[in-house]
């Protein structure tokens, strides 16, 4: 047992060996006796808290603490006393000393209980821990700076971190995630999760977790959410953990189901063409052939002196020329349709009806009933004129008699759908055209004994299919008269009242 | 005008919505001398009916278009060479369909021959010719 006078810097009895090493030793050194005085200090000790010796020997060592620390240090200075043991002190917590410009330096300090003949005594080797609080401080910076929420589970399969994503993607502060079981984390639905992780401690391995599978997490909120997760086994002072990084897919998972739906959309795009180019030339080249046919027959008779005919041709031919231009339009306008998607308006559907009928069927002996006096809705109105007029025209123009009805229904199917009826009492359509009368130049009489292009029904279709809408049509011929066509369309939602 | 063997002239029944079309072939016809009866159906189904109702006295031949509305070319051979009375129909396809799988079915349905209407139009006359050699040279059911 060395021993150590308590007073200044006379070490007499002290060898000048033994001064010389505790004087120049490298690290801060301080005595503190028993009542809690600062007995002694070295040179790196004077340089670490900026005192001379003599401002600092005699006095108590909560000097050099904190303030707030002050109070608390006798007692724990008496706890070291009763059990003396060489130690890191407040190991668990970060310690600062107050140096003599009242600057507060970060420490670790080490404890030495020493035993003299008059009393016990502590040596505290001080060091300096700046630089390991930044480097500790700049890894807690770069940990939750990250751009995916990175967990520390242990073995348990407890969380004892998690970054600020982590909180962000989960919706949970890191105060009620801290020291929680992981499975917090998982839709219930996969029971096997314990399992998993059991299984996984027993020889980890850094890798993606899931290989392969669709991985999910579950949100505070209950609702799931799709993930990737990397998982990385730490050995720590206190065990394994095992350090997960998990990133949100959900948008990522979005815009792949977007781009396949685009695929899918361009390749009905592409088939639309294809069928289109092909029945389009087939269709079109028929009116040029006929007038082909009669210019040449116009030549021969001409040829021959022969002009009886000729009027009768040319006639004809003007009729083919019309028809052609009117195929072009409605061609036009079919492929058109539905591109460009107009603002919802407010209008009376049944109003709509009404003016359709006064505009566009001049035969006065049609009959307009009504399955109502008005309908008030908002939608898009250009295009439901567009397919009202064509069914509502149509069921004058194949209709066998000069006289008969139309009768228009419209009503409420769903909070954003309604679903209209267009009735005729005409000779009605068999079955067996019901599929294909909706193709495009496809018509029930020959052209020439009633005009029509062919495409009113195929543009039908595609303006309801571009809303969304579906169209059917209901008709039995030659059993029973009449022909149904009805058709659903998107409407806003609202709180009118059908009148 | 030679008639067939059996002492009756051979009708010609031209199925066809296209009237120009009609034109063409009877003008045709008129050029070739050729004065035997024509009927006419303006698509299949009223073709059928017109056989049924045994409105085109036998022999015949039916002058055959492809593409009409209601019951086309191909529908109308189905039904024919399904009828047991109808069957042995002698059939020309006269159509504007270049297409290869029409080509094909119309064969499947056995006829006589196939004849593209927009490749022929100035060798119209050498089809109908052709026709015409045709039933004086065939024996017709």
């Amino acid at each position: 047992m060395e021993v150590i006078r308590s007073t200044g810097t006379d070490f007499g009895g002290v060898s000048p060996l033994y001064q010389n090493i505790v004087e120049h030793a490298p690290s801060a050194i301080v005595l503190v006796g028993l009542a809690g005085h600062i007995e002694l200090l070295n040179l790196q000790a004077e340089k670490l808290f900026g005192y001379e010796r003599n401002e600092l020997i005699g006095q108590a060592v909560e000097v050099l603490l904190p303030p707030p620390s002050r109070a608390n240090h006798p007692k724990l200075r008496q706890i070291f006393f009763d059990t003396p043991t060489s130690r890191q002190m407040a190991s668990a917590r970060k310690i600062n000393i107050v140096r003599r410009d009242g600057s507060e330096l970060p420490v670790e300090i080490r404890l030495h209980p020493i035993f003299t003949e008059s009393e016990p005594k502590v040596i505290a080797i001080v060091a300096d821990a700046s630089q390991q609080r930044r480097q500790e401080e700049n890894f807690r910076l770069a940990i939750e700076a990250s751009p995916s929420a990175l967990l520390m589970v242990n073995a348990d399969g407890t969380i004892e971190m998690a970054n600020q994503q982590t909180s962000i993607i989960f919706g949970y502060p890191a105060s009620e995630l801290l020291g929680q079981p992981i499975e917090k984390l998982i839709p219930q639905r996969f029971e096997n999760h314990r399992h998993l992780r059991n299984a996984y401690i027993c020889d980890p391995q850094p890798r993606a977790m899931g290989g392969g599978r669709d991985l999910y997490a579950r949100h505070r909120n209950g609702g799931e959410i799709r993930v990737e997760v990397g998982l990385n086994p730490i050995r720590a002072t206190d065990g394994i953990k095992i350090l997960c990084s998990v990133i949100d897919i959900t948008e990522r998972v979005r815009a792949k189901e977007r781009l396949e739906i685009q695929q899918y959309e361009l390749k009905r795009s592409n088939d639309d063409l294809s069928a289109f180019a092909y029945v389009a030339s087939h269709d079109l080249k028929s009116p040029l052939r006929g007038i082909s046919q009669l210019a040449n027959w116009i030549t021969e008779d001409l040829a021959e002196g022969n002009t009886t005919a000729i009027n009768g041709h040319l006639c004809m031919m003007q009729k083919r020329i019309s028809r052609m231009e009117k195929l072009l339009d409605d061609l036009l306008l079919y492929s058109r349709a539905g591109r460009s998607k107009s603002l919802m308006e407010d209008l009376d559907a049944y109003e709509l009806v009404r003016q359709i009928f006064d505009s566009y069927l001049p035969v006065s002996s049609f009959q307009l009933y009504l399955g109502g006096k008005s309908f008030p809705m908002r939608t898009y109105i250009p295009t439901l004129e567009q397919v009202l007029r064509n069914l509502m025209s149509n069921a004058v123009k194949h209709h066998d008699r000069s006289y008969g009805t139309i009768t228009v229904t419209v009503s409420r199917v769903a909070d954003d759908l309604a679903e209209f009826k267009v009735i005729d009492d005409g000779p009605g359509i068999a079955a067996k055209f019901h599929q294909r009368i909706f193709q495009m130049f496809q018509t029930l009489r020959p052209r020439d004994e009633v005009e029509g292009s062919g495409m009113g029904l195929a543009l039908v279709k595609k303006l309801v299919e571009s809303a969304d809408g579906k169209i059917s049509l209901h008709s039995n011929a030659p059993t029973q008269r009449g022909c149904t066509f009805i058709f659903t369309w998107p409407i806003a939602p609202s709180l009118y009242q059908e009148g | 005008m030679a008639p067939a063997e059996h002492g009756k002239q051979v009708s010609l029944l031209i199925v066809d919505d296209d009237d120009i079309d009609v034109m063409g072939v009877r003008r045709a016809l008129e050029k070739l001398k050729i004065a035997n009866p024509t009927f006419r159906a303006r698509d299949g189904l009223e073709a059928l009916e017109m056989l049924r109702d045994e409105m085109v006295p036998a022999p015949f031949i039916v002058l055959l278009d492809l593409n009409m509305p209601r019951m086309n070319g191909i529908e109308f051979l189905r039904e024919l060479r399904a009828d047991k009375v109808l069957t042995t129909t002698v059939v020309f396809v006269l159509t504007t369909s270049k297409a290869d799988e029409d080509m094909v079915m119309a064969y499947e349905k056995h006829i006589a021959g196939y004849m593209t209407k927009s490749a022929i139009n100035r060798d119209f006359m050498g089809a109908i010719g052709l026709l015409e050699h045709y039933w004086r040279i065939v024996e017709l059911p």
